[in-house]
C-alpha cells in the first residue's frame, strides 16, 4: 500500500514545456542503452538518497523510464524514502544468484515510470562483495532496461562503492556545508579518481606510483593527482601524456545540500576552482538545494518533497540541477 | 604543493587575458575567498604557509591586473615574452650564463615587482626618464651613456634584467672575448632597450654590426 495521500500525476506536461527535454536519442550515446548517474559523496546523511529518490521522481515525470538502485550495501534504505514497502526481492538475492534477472528485482513504485531495485534488508556480509560478484553487478546494471539508472552509493571510499561510482556515466557528488562533509567529499573525489587512473594505466611502473600517491604520506610529496601527473611526466614523459588524457577525460558533477546562506552556495565554486587548480580534474557545479524545512518534514514522512511539497523552494532549484544535468549528459553524449 | 613556474598572472586569478577589469576583480574576490583562512573549502587540503602563499599570488596578480595602466604594461612585456619564447633561436628561452633561469622563464616582467621597488611605472618614460639625443650607431660606449642618462648602475640593470653584470660590462666595453655568445647576445640586448625605453631593432643590428666589424678586423 502506498504511503502517498496526494493522487500522483502521471506525468507533467508543464515540466516537459519547462524544461525543454532532450530526446533520448540525444541523452545517449550511440550503441549505448541508458544513461548512468551515480550519486556519491564520502560521508553519510548528506542527501544522497534525498537527491537519488527527488531526482528519479522528477526524471519520470518528463516520461523516461527510470530505475533507481539502492547501492548503500549494509545500510540500504531508498525504498523508505520512496515510500515504498518492504521489497521481497533485493539485490542480494542476484549476488547470491537466487535472480538471474535484473527484471526480476525491478520493483514498480507508486509513480508511474519509476522501478526500485533495493538492497533492503539484506544479510550481513553483503557489503563486502567478491570480486566475481561485483563484476557481475557492474554487468548487470549494463543490461538494465531503462532511460536512466541512478545509483544510491552508500557513504565512505571502499572500493566497492568506488568501482559502482566509476561505472556510471553522471559522476555526482553531494556535500553540505560542513567541514566534515567537504574534507570527506575531497577524499571520496580523490580516491575514485586514484582508482580510475589505476584500473585505466597499463604500466605497472606507473600503477605503482598511483598506489603510492593513494597514501596521504607517501616519501615522494604527492599530495594530489596534479603531483601524482607531474611526477609521472618526469620520469616517463610518454606515460605522463596518457596520465594526463585520462585525467582530463575525469569528470565530476557537484550538488551542495542544505545551502542557508549564499556564501555556502559558494563553496560548490570554492571545491570546483581547488578541483581544477590543484587536482588537475574537471568538475561542473550543477546547482544547490537550499534547506527547507519542507524537505526533512517530507522525510519524515516518507514521501519525496517533489511530491509532499511541491511548492517548496526546494523544487526550483532541484529543476536547476536536473536541466544542468541533462545538458551535461547531452553534450558528452553528442562527443562520443 | 606543486606549482607552475610557467604561470602568467591571469593563470592565477584563471581569467581570459582579453577580460575586463570587472570580471578580474570578480574572479580575484572569489578565489580570495576560497582560499582564506577561513575557508571551509580548503582548510583541510593546505598548511597555513601554503594558504598564505597562494593568496599571497592572489594579491599580486590582482595589483597588477585591477590598474589599467599596470595591467597595459603588464600585458606589453607578455606579449614581448611570448614573441621571444616563439623563436627557438632566441635565447631568452635558455639558461643565462650564470646559471639562473632565462628571463622567458619568469612571467613575471622583469621590472616588475609587487614589493620590490622597480615597477613599470618607475620605468615609464612618465617618471624620472629624459629624452634622449638620436643615436646614430649603438656602439659599446653609447649603451653605457644610455644606461647612465637613465640612472641605472651596472648592478642595477643586472638586477632588474636578469643579465650577469659581467656580460653588461662586456657589452660597453666590446670586449669580444667576453661577450656571450650571439644568441644569448642578441636577447640581451632586446632586454636592456626594453628597460632602457628605446628602440630595439636600430640599436640591436647597428651594435651586432659594429660586434662583427670588430671580430672581423676592420672597425669603422
Amino acid at each position: 500500500m502506498s504511503l502517498y495521500k496526494t493522487k500522483l500525476p502521471d506525468s507533467a506536461p508543464t515540466l516537459e514545456m519547462r524544461m525543454n527535454i532532450p530526446s533520448r536519442a540525444a541523452l545517449v550515446a550511440p550503441g549505448q542503452q541508458r544513461s548512468i548517474w551515480a550519486i556519491g559523496g564520502g560521508k553519510g546523511g548528506i542527501g544522497k538518497t534525498l537527491l537519488t529518490s527527488n531526482m528519479a521522481v522528477y526524471l519520470s515525470w518528463l516520461n523516461k523510464k527510470i530505475v533507481v538502485v539502492d547501492m548503500d550495501l549494509g545500510g540500504a534504505n531508498l525504498h523508505t524514502s520512496l515510500g515504498v514497502e518492504s521489497p521481497t526481492k533485493t539485490l542480494a538475492d542476484l549476488v547470491i544468484g537466487r535472480v538471474d534477472d535484473m527484471k526480476d528485482l525491478m520493483q514498480p513504485t507508486p509513480i508511474k515510470n519509476l522501478f526500485l531495485i533495493s538492497g533492503a534488508h539484506d544479510p550481513v556480509g553483503i557489503t563486502n562483495l567478491r570480486h566475481m560478484q561485483k563484476a557481475r553487478l557492474l554487468r548487470k546494471f549494463r543490461e538494465i532496461e531503462a532511460d536512466f539508472v541512478l545509483l544510491d552509493l552508500g557513504a565512505g571510499t571502499a572500493t566497492n562503492t568506488l568501482d559502482f561510482f566509476l561505472l556510471a556515466d553522471k559522476k555526482i557528488v553531494i556535500v553540505t556545508p560542513e567541514p566534515t562533509s567537504i574534507e570527506n567529499a575531497y577524499r571520496f573525489i580523490k580516491s575514485s579518481f586514484y582508482r580510475m587512473l589505476r584500473s585505466a594505466t597499463p604500466s605497472p611502473y606507473v600503477r605503482q606510483l598511483i598506489e603510492q600517491a593513494m597514501d596521504m604520506k607517501n616519501t615522494r610529496g604527492i599530495r594530489t593527482p596534479k603531483d601524482l601527473l607531474n611526477e609521472v611526466k618526469r620520469l616517463s614523459p610518454s606515460d605522463g601524456l596518457e596520465l594526463q588524457q585520462k585525467m582530463e577525460e575525469f569528470e565530476i558533477s557537484l550538488v551542495v545540500n542544505q545551502v542557508r546562506v549564499k556564501s555556502e552556495a559558494d563553496i560548490g565554486k570554492s571545491i570546483l576552482m581547488v578541483c581544477e587548480r590543484y587536482f588537475g580534474m574537471g568538475v561542473e557545479y550543477m546547482g544547490y538545494l537550499p534547506y527547507d524545512n519542507a524537505v526533512w518534514q517530507s522525510i519524515r514522512r516518507r514521501v519525496p518533497f517533489l511530491i509532499d511539497a511541491p511548492n517548496c523552494s526546494a523544487v526550483t532549484h532541484l529543476e536547476s540541477i536536473i536541466r544542468n544535468l541533462l545538458r551535461a549528459t547531452t553534450r558528452a553524449a553528442a562527443a562520443k | 604543493m606543486a606549482r607552475r613556474s610557467e604561470e602568467t598572472y591571469y593563470d592565477v586569478l584563471k581569467v581570459d587575458q582579453r577580460g575586463t577589469i570587472a570580471e578580474i576583480v570578480a574572479a580575484y574576490h572569489s578565489a580570495k575567498n576560497a582560499f582564506s583562512k577561513d575557508s571551509v573549502a580548503t582548510y583541510s587540503l593546505f598548511s597555513t604557509e601554503e594558504a598564505h602563499e597562494i593568496i599571497a599570488k592572489l594579491d599580486e596578480a590582482y595589483h597588477v591586473l585591477s590598474n589599467i595602466d599596470r595591467k597595459r604594461a603588464y600585458d606589453e612585456d607578455l606579449k614581448r615574452r611570448r614573441e621571444e619564447a616563439a623563436d627557438a633561436s632566441m635565447p631568452m628561452a635558455a639558461p643565462n650564463a650564470d646559471g639562473s633561469p632565462g628571463a622567458a622563464h619568469s612571467p613575471r616582467p622583469s621590472s616588475i615587482s609587487h614589493n620590490g621597488k622597480e615597477s613599470y611605472q618607475d620605468l615609464s618614460p612618465k617618471g624620472n626618464f629624459q629624452a634622449l639625443p638620436t643615436y646614430d650607431k649603438f656602439h659599446g660606449d653609447t649603451w653605457k651613456e644610455i644606461r647612465e642618462k637613465r640612472g641605472f648602475s651596472v648592478d642595477e640593470v643586472a638586477r632588474i634584467t636578469k643579465i650577469p653584470s659581467r656580460a653588461v660590462i662586456a657589452i660597453e666595453a666590446e670586449d669580444l672575448r667576453s661577450l656571450p655568445a650571439r644568441v644569448y647576445l642578441q636577447g640581451f640586448l632586446r632586454n636592456l632597450a626594453s628597460v632602457y625605453r628605446i628602440e630595439a631593432k636600430d640599436a640591436m643590428t647597428s651594435y651586432l654590426k659594429r660586434i662583427d666589424e670588430l671580430t672581423q678586423g676592420k672597425p669603422s
